[in-house]
């Protein structure tokens, strides 16, 4: 039983090693890039990728629902988080946290019920990708189709409002590297190998005694909370205010990228946000003027290749490369 | 158990770490960054500065360049949405831009002010969201740093790339026609063409001045219009012109999506307005088209407002008879029978066989108002033409008209000067009217040996 226990530990202190290196080579991308406005802005938006990819992967990969509403919970915290700042002056500080409530709010409201009747599968994903819209209509309904644009205020620390991306792109990356604490949290917790259970064999897992619907539920709150916060950051960044927030298609995007990146893999998930992200936007700069759609094409065919290829997704590479390194390394030893 | 417990309290204490280590690196590299003038970054760019004279290095060093900057080549950056679901107006855009700089570069001899300049366009894709349309902006900016950019039709888009332009002190030629763009309080930001709400304005003054001629009084109105944020704003003008003339006028929205426009057709009967002013999208159009005709209402006048449907060749085709006599207001009239109108239009017609739309009349008389304008900053400024608080100051200036210049040929009303905010205060649009199942320019200069129908001929009132 020791053997196990400080081998467990070890692993546990090989994980922190590496998220205290992901968090210093995170804080040092910007120097890399020299500070330049559009480098910093797109890593800004891989991080926000990457960040929901993570989120996702608790619910996704972890409880192995396949949800689809990423950008509901993600959009409702970002235009309570929005308004609050527009309207009422409130800083996103604390606005954020508002925001997040609220996404987590509605994923209890949802979530219960719909776990409570047992919808899964396919049915699970066109209700949360019916969520997306229904919040959509709910937001037009309040604000009709006008947007709105959140000025520059000063001072710019108590507002977010920067004319620069550095702090954002600084609050995206901490809260990528909180997002992927919590992921590993809960994977050596209980909730964690309940959620596996669930996500191998469901009505398995009931018949041991785990209450299948709290603990998805819980998963699914998590993720809205996680989800909100980033929505939360996101609208500091981009300013505008409009129903197209609440955009179906960001959704499936999530949804593909924690797939391709391999279920349940937070190291796949968020290595697929940010190879998937940075091709996406790379090749849309650089062809996308010249060959309009062209970009799109590409994406399309490298997603095809990893599905083909590599169905287990991008955590099978990682595996692989990990395995022989080890192996390699006792051969030395 | 407990060395478990143990590794999970250090795992909290190394995430408090980690983030702090973020943060303080964070602070040291913002602080580093701002201290840094932001355009010295670029290495690639210094490269391509030939003799652009980048408005930022002459800015910032006010050194012992007496002497005027001799300007070879100036940039003009275009930020459209080339793919995506506005990819249509985008590519029409682009191809626009494309022909009219071939024209002031070949054909006018550049800017002549400026010793012959060239322009050069540099093209980015906005794609479907803000952020997209951002990093757009700043990968020209940081790429390419023009002076004038001209971009990007939908307007959360536009608001996205003028956050940029106006940090970096770029002139931002709008086409996007929402008409809260102009009121943010953003300094280099120009709009030539007809905002949202001159469209509603257009298609009332258009329908008072057919009554006033006809000597035809109006009473009622209806104003119906979907809910998106442009036909909003377009239905918004028109009722501030009916407003402004006493008329009464009840208002109905819908979603542009509608699949059954009878309630609002009965509702419109009940009212039984003199005139109806409507704001389509497309379909609807069809849909409202049509079932105004089956349902025998018959008003003295139904005019579109906001350049779509109703007098397009595909609406016409789809609504058939449906769309006789209907109207439709437009941000460029391909059919003002100006000198160089005619000749860019049938230019576009031989490169691209079709005829220009909005999308691109619009980026016609922007583009050649940008030229107007660096002609103009030229002579103001010698010293530093391309300085952006110079450009400003040149298109404040400008006041173009049909004789002295192009620009002004191409633009409906044929009058172009800016109001401080950037909206052209001269702004108006062309009416076009179906007649025998094809459109035609009626209003203001009707095309050639064609008059507008009004009354519409089966309005009760019309024979009597």
């Amino acid at each position: 039983m020791p053997g196990t226990l400080s081998k467990k530990l070890a692993l546990t202190k090989e994980r922190l090693y590496s998220l205290v290196g992901l968090a210093i080579i995170l804080a040092l991308v910007p120097v890399f890039l020299g500070f330049n406005f559009y480098y910093v802005l797109l890593a800004a938006d891989v991080m926000l990728a990457a960040s929901l990819v993570a989120a996702w992967n608790i619910i996704g990969g972890y409880a192995g629902q396949l949800d689809l509403a990423a950008s509901a919970y993600m959009a409702l915290g970002a235009v309570v988080t929005g308004h609050l700042l527009a309207n009422f002056g409130l800083t996103p500080w604390i606005g954020m946290f508002i925001g997040a409530g609220s996404a987590v709010a509605v994923a209890a409201l949802v979530g219960y019920p719909t776990f409570r009747f047992g919808i899964k599968e396919v049915w699970y994903a066109l209700l949360t990708s019916a969520l997306v819209v229904i919040m959509m209509r709910i937001y037009y309904l309040i604000y009709g189709s006008f947007e709105t644009y959140i000025p520059h205020m000063e001072p710019e620390w108590l507002y977010l409002t920067f004319r620069r991306y550095e702090v954002y792109y600084y609050m995206l990356a901490a809260m990528l590297v909180i997002i992927i604490w919590v992921n590993l949290k809960i994977k050596d917790s209980k909730l964690g190998y309940y959620l596996a259970a669930i996500r191998e064999d469901e009505l398995a897992a009931e018949a041991l005694g785990i209450d299948v619907r709290r603990y998805k539920l819980y998963a699914l709150m998590i993720y809205a909370l996680l989800a909100g916060l980033v929505g939360g950051i996101y609208i500091t960044l981009t300013g505008i205010l409009s129903f197209r927030l609440f955009d179906p298609w960001l959704g499936i995007v999530v949804a593909v990228m924690g797939i391709v990146g391999g279920l349940g893999s937070i190291s796949g998930a968020v290595l697929s946000a940010v190879i998937l992200r940075s091709i996406e936007e790379y090749l849309r700069g650089t062809i996308g003027a010249t060959y309009p759609g062209s970009h799109l094409l590409v994406y399309g065919l490298i997603i095809i290749l990893v599905g083909v290829l590599k169905p287990e997704g991008l955590a099978s590479f990682i595996d692989y490369f990990k395995k022989k390194i080890t192996r390699r390394g006792e051969e030395v030893g | 158990m407990s060395l478990l417990t143990e590794a999970q309290t250090k795992t909290t204490a190394i995430i408090i770490v980690s983030v702090v280590i973020i943060a303080i690196i964070a602070g040291v590299a913002v602080y580093y960054a701002s201290q840094k003038p932001a355009q010295t970054v670029t290495v690639t760019q210094t490269q391509t500065v030939t003799k652009t004279a980048s408005p930022t290095t002459t800015t910032t060093s006010p050194t012992k360049t007496v002497t005027p900057p001799k300007i070879k080549e100036i940039k003009i950056g275009l930020i459209e949405p080339l793919t995506g679901a506005h990819a249509v107006f985008g590519q029409e855009a682009k191809e626009a831009a494309e022909l009219i700089i071939n024209v002031i570069n070949n054909e006018l001899g550049g800017i002549k002010n400026l010793g012959g300049a060239k322009l050069k366009l540099v093209v980015a894709d906005a794609g479907e969201t803000p952020e997209q349309a951002k990093l757009a902006a700043e990968k020209l900016v940081a790429q390419e740093h023009p002076p004038i950019i001209i971009g990007a039709y939908i307007s959360r888009m536009t608001a996205a790339v003028a956050e940029v332009t106006e940090r970096e002190k770029i002139i931002l030629v709008m086409d996007g026609l929402v008409d809260s763009l102009t009121e943010q309080g953003w300094k280099y930001v120009f709009r030539v063409a007809p905002k949202a709400s001159a469209h509603g304005k257009s298609a009332v003054d258009f329908v008072l001045d057919m009554a006033k001629k006809k000597n035809l009084t109006i009473k009622k109105a209806a104003v119906i219009h979907e809910d998106s944020i442009f036909g909003t704003y377009v239905a918004q003008g028109a009722e501030k012109e009916l407003a402004k003339y006493g008329i009464d006028y009840i208002v109905e929205a819908y979603p542009y999506d509608i699949s059954d426009v009878t309630p609002i057709v009965s509702k419109l009967m009940d009212y039984n307005p003199d005139i109806v002013i409507s704001v389509p999208y497309f379909h609807d159009a069809v849909l409202l088209a049509k079932t105004i005709k089956e349902m025998g209402f018959h008003p003295m006048f139904i005019a579109g407002a906001g350049g779509c449907g109703y007098t397009d060749p595909d609406s016409i085709k789809a609504a058939g008879e449906a769309v006789e006599w209907y109207t439709n207001t437009y941000s460029y009239n391909p059919a003002r029978p100006t000198e160089w109108n005619k000749k860019i239009v049938k230019m576009f017609e031989d490169k691209y066989g079709k005829l220009p739309t909005e999308a691109a009349g619009i980026i016609f008389y922007s583009l050649m108002t940008v030229k107007e304008a660096l002609e103009k900053a030229a002579v103001l400024h010698p010293e530093d033409p391309l300085n952006p608080d110079n450009l400003r100051d040149a298109f404040l200036s400008l006041d173009l008209t049909d004789n002295n210049s192009i620009a002004a040929q191409l633009y409906p009303t044929g009058h172009i000067k800016f109001a401080p905010n950037g909206d052209n205060i001269y702004a108006g649009t062309a009416v076009i009217q179906v007649i025998n199942g094809k459109p035609h320019v009626v209003w203001p200069d009707p095309e050639p040996g064609i008059q507008p129908v009004f009354p519409r001929p089966d309005w009760p009132g019309a024979k009597g």
